[in-house]
């Protein structure tokens, strides 16, 4: 494989993946969040919040799915050809961590989300769900990090 | 800083009490719980059992009747929905004062009366209307009966049955013998059969054979097509009464000002109710009891004197088995904080509130997460407008005050190690402008060692309030031992590391007394051999200082995220101008003209989902690495007995 494709197949992961956990997450997280509305429409505020929660990971995807696509030439066309095998793997490598995390992560998440939701229809108040499920977030986060500064520093 | 809790009780007379319950809502200072009572099965508790039990019943009924008001109104502002006036963006509560908020509670109980008339008749013209269209239907094949449909009755020798047959049928039947009279010309037209009484079976078997439906008509009266105009008549009355209906909602809808105030009102009312279920009454007096913010017992005296002619008040400390609520008092700047303190937990009403201790951090770092200058400046604008015109209360007026000065710490954040609106500042002002100072994108190492530097500060800060804390409490043991001793080796290190010469004896000499203390006082709290395991068990704490330090990495990846999306995003409408710019004569307009949306567009949305982040991620810093040093959570909120209203913000 040359390397465009190695880094076209990076940023198709890091889109990919976690755009389909976001989707996923965001899906659960929307079905318990309509419950909780049906029952009480002014906590739907809340409701929303939660539920936006897993949406991150997908966006993370997206960005590292961009630089590479940038990076690499793929969106200008330029310089796309004679990009080495070596960069492009190096893309493919780099987009792996959120490609995979945000995956995980973002399904995970909304399983917090959809219990937080109980939170709110039990006790209205959505903060300390907020809080519970953003915790799963942190290994995403770290990941992006990781995906972004290794996009950035391949040579 | 926390402000400590009166215990209240109060004795007056219980024709007092509703003057006393509205002067102490007006005025919010108490909360009402529900008042201790006379041990069971005392000679005062059989005594004074019937006139409490009698009162608190009325109570109970009153608060059944507040609630259900409430519930009504809030149903039928609910079913008006749409109809209603709706609020602008920046539109502001309407203020109101308490009185005529309840007054308002009978005039919007009187439209909910008017709402259910409006609502059961259309109902019922929709109903009417359903059964004319079904009545039509089964009419519509006999609608050329020329007979009234009340004369075909049997005589003496025949019966007649009305029902259609298909036309090609009709020669059989009369070969058959049957007789009958056809109404209409149709594929399958009515009949009027005559069944004689006397040898029925061959005219019912050839009607059979010819597939003679029988028509089934409940008691319509006169000619069928008579009745469908009629039934026509009816639906058009039906449909028109429903248009009036629709038209009477509009005009009660125009009135929702009404509803809004009648539901505040009731939700007052409703407040004060549940509060007198947890009063004490006698035949002549009544008992409350509760908490009151000791900065506010005196105005209690002031407020009572004036509602009531006697009564008897005593306030005393907290006993150390009651939980008193917790009261947070702090200036304006610091007071929007305790929102996100509230979001863990109060602080415990005994402990220390951590408002003042954690704001300034939470500014840093929501700003570096943030790290855009324009998203900040959008960000101050924006929360100072809400403020303003739509003046907000409870949480979201909270929020929008983080919000201004956390939108002016990212501006400054920005400009020192961020973008602007995505855009990099070398790009803007050419590569001799000085900012940013540092660069993430370039300077990796730099940046993370810088952000887990200010996370390893706020983790030494948390350490030294709670150092100050034990040694407020006379815990000097804690304070030394457990806190002071890893303090000094950080400072060891810190001086190993930058000093040069002998001084970097001092900094061994720091961090071997450090682990002295730690090993040998650690375990001080056990006996024998878990003296020396606790000791050293305590050295282990060092991956917890690791982990907590590293969890600030989260800075640097926030800050870059909301950098790269933003500079994403401007590529992103760049490359649409550029292709909308090839379209010939109107290309250069067009674009502009998309490009300036989408910008807006998807520079808000980067706002929003990363202050979202920054809010949350920044508070969760707070949490787990900051309060987790010296916290102690706990408490519940004071919640006065005030009027809490929906629509409308109450003056006093």
């Amino acid at each position: 494989m040359t390397g465009i494709v190695w880094a076209a197949l990076g940023a198709v992961l890091a889109l990919v993946l976690p755009g389909i956990g976001s989707s996923i997450g965001v899906g659960m997280a929307g079905r318990a969040a309509a419950g909780v509305i049906a029952e009480d429409p002014e906590k739907s505020g809340q409701c929303t919040v939660l539920q936006l929660l897993p949406a991150t990971q997908g966006i993370y995807g997206f960005i590292v799915a961009f630089l590479i696509a940038s990076n690499s030439g793929l969106l200008s066309g330029s310089g796309a050809s004679e990009l080495a095998a070596s960069v492009g793997k190096g893309y493919f490598f780099a987009a792996l961590p959120i490609a995979v995390v945000g995956l995980a992560s973002a399904y995970l998440q909304s399983r917090v989300c959809c219990a937080g939701m109980n939170i709110v229809a039990k006790q209205g108040e959505g903060g300390k769900g907020i809080v519970l499920a953003i915790m799963v977030e942190t290994y995403a986060i770290l990941a992006v990090l990781v995906s972004v500064l290794m996009v950035v520093g391949v040579k | 800083m926390i402000v400590p809790m009166k215990h209240i009780s109060l004795f007056a007379r219980k024709a007092d009490e509703r003057r006393i319950m509205k002067a102490l809502q007006k005025n919010g200072v108490i909360q009402i719980e529900r008042a201790s009572e006379p041990e069971e099965g005392s000679a005062v508790s059989s005594a004074l059992s019937k006139a409490s039990e009698r009162f608190r019943a009325a109570s109970q009924e009153e608060l059944a009747k507040r609630r259900s008001d409430a519930a009504e109104i809030k149903a039928a502002i609910g079913a008006l929905g749409s109809l209603m006036p709706k609020a602008g963006m920046l539109e502001a509560a309407p203020e109101c004062g308490d009185e005529e908020l309840i007054k308002a509670v009978p005039e919007a109980l009187a439209l909910c009366g008017e709402l259910d008339t409006i609502q059961k008749s259309t109902a019922a013209a929709k109903a009417d209307k359903a059964k004319r269209l079904a009545a039509i239907k089964s009419l519509a094949p006999y609608a050329e009966v020329t007979v009234p449909l009340e004369t075909i009755k049997p005589t003496r020798s025949a019966r007649f049955v009305l029902g259609s047959v298909r036309a090609e049928k009709l020669e059989g039947l009369r070969e058959a013998g049957v007789m009958f009279d056809v109404f209409g010309s149709g594929a399958k037209p009515a009949i009027l059969a005559a069944v004689p009484k006397n040898g029925p079976e061959e005219t019912e078997e050839a009607l059979a054979a010819a597939g003679f439906t029988e028509a089934a008509l409940p008691e319509y009266r006169g000619v069928p097509a008579d009745i469908i105009n009629e039934m026509y008549e009816g639906i058009a009355a039906d449909e028109a009464a429903v248009a009036e209906n629709a038209k009477k909602l509009e005009a009660l809808a125009e009135k929702g000002e009404t509803l809004k105030k009648g539901l505040d009102g009731a939700m007052i009312e409703q407040a004060r109710a549940e509060a007198r279920c947890g009063l004490f009454a006698t035949g002549e007096t009544f008992m409350l009891e509760g908490w009151a913010r000791s900065d506010e017992a005196e105005k209690l005296d002031d407020i009572l004197s004036e509602a009531a002619g006697v009564y008897y008040l005593e306030t005393r400390d907290p006993y150390d088995e009651e939980q008193p609520p917790t009261y947070c008092k702090n200036n304006k700047f610091f007071a929007p904080f305790e929102f996100v303190t509230n979001m863990y937990s109060p602080p415990d009403p005994r402990g220390f509130d951590p408002t003042v201790v954690m704001a300034p951090f939470y500014l840093l770092f929501f700003g570096l997460m943030m790290g855009d200058t324009g998203y900040g400046l959008v960000m101050t604008l924006g929360a100072l407008l809400m403020l303003k015109f739509k003046k907000p209360r409870g949480g979201v007026e909270q929020i929008c005050r983080i919000l201004v000065w956390g939108g002016i710490s990212t501006a400054i954040c920005g400009l020192l190690t961020g973008t602007f609106f995505g855009m990099s500042w070398k790009d803007l002002f050419g590569a001799s402008f000085p900012f940013p100072l540092l660069d993430p994108m370039k300077d990796q190492m730099t940046a993370l060692v810088i952000y887990c530097g200010l996370g390893f500060a706020q983790i030494v800060a948390g350490m030294i309030v709670s150092m100050v804390l034990h040694i407020g409490k006379g815990d000097w043991q804690t304070a030394v031992f457990d806190i002071a001793s890893w303090l000094m080796i950080f400072a060891g290190l810190a001086v190993m590391l930058l000093a040069k010469g002998a001084v970097k004896y001092l900094g061994y000499g720091m961090i071997g007394l450090g682990l002295f203390l730690i090993i040998v006082f650690g375990g001080r709290n056990k006996k024998g051999f878990g003296r020396v395991t606790g000791g050293l068990g305590k050295l282990y704490d060092i991956t917890g200082f690791f982990s907590d330090v590293l969890s600030y990495a989260r800075v640097f990846a926030l800050g870059l995220a909301t950098g790269v999306m933003g500079s994403v995003f401007n590529m992103i409408c760049s490359m649409v101008s550029g292709a909308l710019k090839g379209i010939p004569v109107v290309g250069p307009v067009i674009s502009f003209i998309v490009a300036a949306a989408l910008l807006c567009a998807l520079h808000l949305f980067c706002i929003a989902i990363n202050a979202l982040g920054s809010f949350i991620h920044c508070a969760r810093l707070q949490f787990i690495e900051y309060y987790n040093r010296f916290y102690s959570p706990g408490g519940h909120l004071f919640k006065p007995l005030a009027a809490d209203t929906k629509y409308n913000k109450v003056i006093k």
